[in-house]
């Protein structure tokens, strides 16, 4: 009887072990750190002296005919070394993830199916093993743990396997789970990113200016010191804050030549119609950036209440803004416009200088352009070799004038 | 004996909880789980849920988890008690204590009697709600072991309700940059009535109806929310013009599908709208194979989410026409297009349309209902 009570006492200790990993699986985001947690955690509740994680992964095969095949890779196997295995009976990673089921072998180096080369080169020495599929909620499998050498016994039991398929199946979810929250933030930056393209595409002329002017605020704003969060929330209102010129007329946009005296109205007109688009759309944004439509929409207010489309003046103008009030003249100043040459970058500086005394724009942030300066004509090249890149303006503008050639005035 | 074993049992329960929660990726099927389980393994007569709108500084309670959304201050009755000091609380008589709120027992008719509140904490300490269960069914009042047990519960739970929620604020974020660039768009060619934004409607709609799973239907959403995305290439004077165009300005008009797709092509986009130019390049094209852009595909070939997003489009086309032809109404023009079935349309498109005609006519209601708002 106080045998059986120890076994399980045993069991308990191990399952509390095992819930408070799931735990921590489960409330983990970043894959990185979870392939981190499952060898670390394996090799402790499993008593073992080391864990390597294959992962199945999908690899185009090399004929290039498109078609994708299965492998398995290592994510882990301390020494460095990463291995290659394909998802079939000749290895015993491949068995367990080719028939998802578990293997365990007292010596794994009788084993036929055992690659000695491994040892040879990490200089460990196998004896026991257990390996487990991981299995998604979905029923595939998605990888493979496998432990190596239980510390204080001949080999591991029928116990820890049934305990690493329960670390496994946690395991499998973590990773599909922190994949698909990856998915969705990457749906939003690359949408964020490539709105961009339509605004180049309505205005093909000013091509590049709110990737630019993205790119000189995020570098502005670290050199500010601003934390990762406002710098997102700082490129992301970059991004938005010409959004408002997919719908302004014609009339407006392509009015040849210098906009004269009717500029500014055009301009508050502009800056009206972001403000209005981006209020709408703010209770859908996730707290972190219910800000953006504020900074995006008040680019062009001043510090001295001069501005618009409010008029707001000093504190009430978030620091975000001001950073993009900045780096928006200056990218409107430094590229080139049918009726004039670009300014250099220490000229569009000197002219920031001045608005800065004249109290319009913040000092403070002019003074941190002109220690970046020097790193403005790599950020420039950066945006502008992807736009060339991509020929995206090429391509664009080439379906715009045809559109525009066969419009009978 | 008996009691380790319990032990154990009561593990392997949240083990097997976590992977049945945390496998959910909508949060109200998490809730709904969540909700059933909690007052399933506790033996309660009730469970609910309260999340914490930190905007707003309340708590609520969730639709599908009762008859009606309940909202109130964060702080107030056993609940915001629960929050504030981030305890669990026990109560063996709610009509005794003080800072039960009765009000919810008078709205939903249910008579509270012992409960336990426990706050929904995650690992980084933040408190996301809290999770209650009301009056054992054996009729005993909760103890000590019950609050343990809830504990446990809600600490698999907190972390699921987060994962999904982060799920949830991505997405919508994602949503309302697609909004604002529709509505940037249209500001262009806005004759009172949103266009995409309805299109958009009529194909979350019709792809439900057709089976499709939640991710394939958001994809068609999204692709029909930018479907008209090219039209910011058309010049005003044609895109404005309000009567039939000459064959000089058909074409520059014509090109805007095929535009959007371009746009959407260089736009790169990853994750769930990787690809979607394809839905929206040939949303003109017909069926059997007519339509614009010429050549190309037919049938099935043309992407489902394309046949879809084409039926939308032309529902609301024939209901506000462009080029000063006789306006339908809705019935009108859903039936419509019972002629070109299988020509232009997609039959099976068109059927599941003529299915959910009563949820996509509540769909067009609303849009003018917003429009009218947005108006005032």
């Amino acid at each position: 009887m106080p045998r059986e009570e120890d076994k399980a006492k045993e069991r308990i200790l191990r399952l509390e072990a095992l819930t408070e990993v799931s735990l921590s699986l489960a409330w983990e985001r970043d894959v990185g750190k979870i392939l981190g947690l499952i060898v670390r955690e394996a090799s402790r509740i499993l008593d073992g002296e080391r864990t390597t994680l294959y992962l199945v992964q999908e690899k185009e095969a090399s004929n290039g005919d498109g078609k994708t095949t299965k492998t398995l890779v290592s994510y882990i196997a301390e020494g460095g070394l990463t291995i290659e295995v394909a998802l079939d009976q000749r290895s015993i990673a491949g068995t367990v993830a080719s028939s998802c089921r578990p293997v365990r072998l007292e010596d794994a180096r009788e084993d036929p199916r055992f690659d000695p080369r491994w040892d040879a080169i990490s200089g460990f020495r196998t004896r026991s093993m257990v390996a487990v599929p991981m299995m998604n909620p979905w029923g595939e499998c998605i990888g493979v743990i496998q432990v190596l050498n239980k510390k204080n016994g001949p080999g591991f039991t029928s116990e820890d396997e049934e305990i690493l398929l329960s670390l496994a199946a946690h395991a499998a979810l973590a990773l599909e789970n922190a994949r698909y929250l990856e998915r969705q933030r990457q749906t939003f930056q690359s949408l964020i990113r490539g709105q961009a393209v339509a605004i180049d595409a309505r205005d093909h002329l000013t091509a590049g200016h709110t990737w630019r002017v993205a790119a000189y605020s995020v570098e502005l704003g670290k050199a500010m010191g601003l934390d990762p969060r406002q710098l997102e929330l700082l490129e992301y209102a970059a991004l938005l804050h010409d959004q408002g010129k997919l719908g302004v007329p014609d009339s407006v946009l392509f009015k040849c030549g210098r906009l004269e005296g009717t500029e500014e109205e055009l301009m508050r007109v502009h800056a009206s119609r972001t403000k209005e688009i981006l209020e709408e759309i703010r209770g859908l944004l996730p707290l972190p950036l219910k800000k953006m439509p504020d900074i995006a929409s008040s680019h062009h207010e001043k510090l001295d209440g001069s501005g618009y489309p409010k008029g707001l003046g000093g504190d009430q103008i978030p620091l975000e803004a001001r950073i993009l009030a900045v780096c928006d003249i200056f990218d409107a100043l430094t590229s080139r416009r049918p009726y004039r040459e670009p300014e250099s970058d220490e000229g569009a500086l000197e002219f920031l200088r001045k608005e800065a005394a004249r109290g319009r724009v913040d000092s403070s942030v002019v003074e941190a352009l002109s220690g970046i300066l020097p790193r403005i004509p790599g950020l420039r090249e950066g945006v502008n070799g992807r736009l060339e890149s991509g020929s995206i303006m090429g391509s664009l503008g080439e379906i715009w004038e045809t559109a525009r050639e066969n419009d009978p005035h | 004996m008996e009691k380790l074993a319990s032990k154990v049992q009561g593990l392997e329960l949240l083990l097997k909880l976590t992977l049945e929660l945390c496998s959910e990726r909508s949060l109200e099927k998490v809730l709904e789980k969540a909700w059933a389980e909690l007052a399933r393994v506790m033996k309660a007569e009730r469970s609910s849920i309260f999340l914490l709108d930190e905007e707003k500084g309340e708590l609520f309670s969730f639709v599908a988890l009762g008859a009606q959304e309940i909202r109130f201050p964060k702080e107030k009755g056993i609940a915001g008690a629960a929050l504030t000091s981030g305890e669990p609380i026990l109560v063996a008589d709610a009509y005794g204590d003080p800072r039960f709120n009765p009000a919810i027992d008078s709205a939903t008719g249910f008579r509270t009697r012992s409960m336990v509140s426990v706050p929904l904490k995650v690992p980084n300490g933040e408190r996301i709600g809290v999770v209650q269960v009301l009056n054992r069914k054996d009729g005993r009042p909760f103890g000590k072991e019950d609050v343990a047990l809830l504990q446990a519960l809600a600490s698999v739970v907190g972390v699921a309700l987060h994962t999904a929620q982060l799920y949830r604020e991505q997405q919508r974020a994602t949503e309302a940059v697609i909004h604002s660039i529709v509505r940037a768009v249209e500001m262009r060619t806005e004759r009172g009535i949103p266009h995409a934004p309805l299109v958009s409607s009529f194909c979350e709609i019709i792809g439900r109806a057709m089976g499709l799973g939640e991710e394939e239907v958001r994809r068609i959403r999204w692709a029909g929310a930018l479907h008209d995305l090219g039209k910011l290439s058309v010049p005003d004077r044609i895109l404005l013009k309000g009567e039939p165009l000459t064959d000089q300005e058909r074409p520059v008009y014509e090109s805007h599908a095929l535009m959007s797709g371009r746009l959407l092509e260089k736009m790169n986009f990853q994750g769930e709208l990787a690809g979607i130019e394809d839905l929206v390049s040939f949303h003109h094209k017909h069926y059997g194979g007519g339509g614009f852009p010429p050549g190309g595909p037919q049938r099935e070939e043309i992407p489902l989410g394309a046949r879809i997003i084409a039926v939308s489009d032309a529902i609301w086309c024939r209901m506000y026409p462009r080029w000063g032809e006789k306006p339908m109404g809705f019935q009108e023009a859903l039936h419509s297009l019972a002629e070109g079935m299988g020509v232009v349309w997609d039959p099976k498109v068109v059927e599941a349309a003529f299915q959910r005609r009563a949820e996509l006519e509540e769909a067009l209601g609303k849009s003018l209902a917003d429009q009218g708002k947005r108006e005032a």
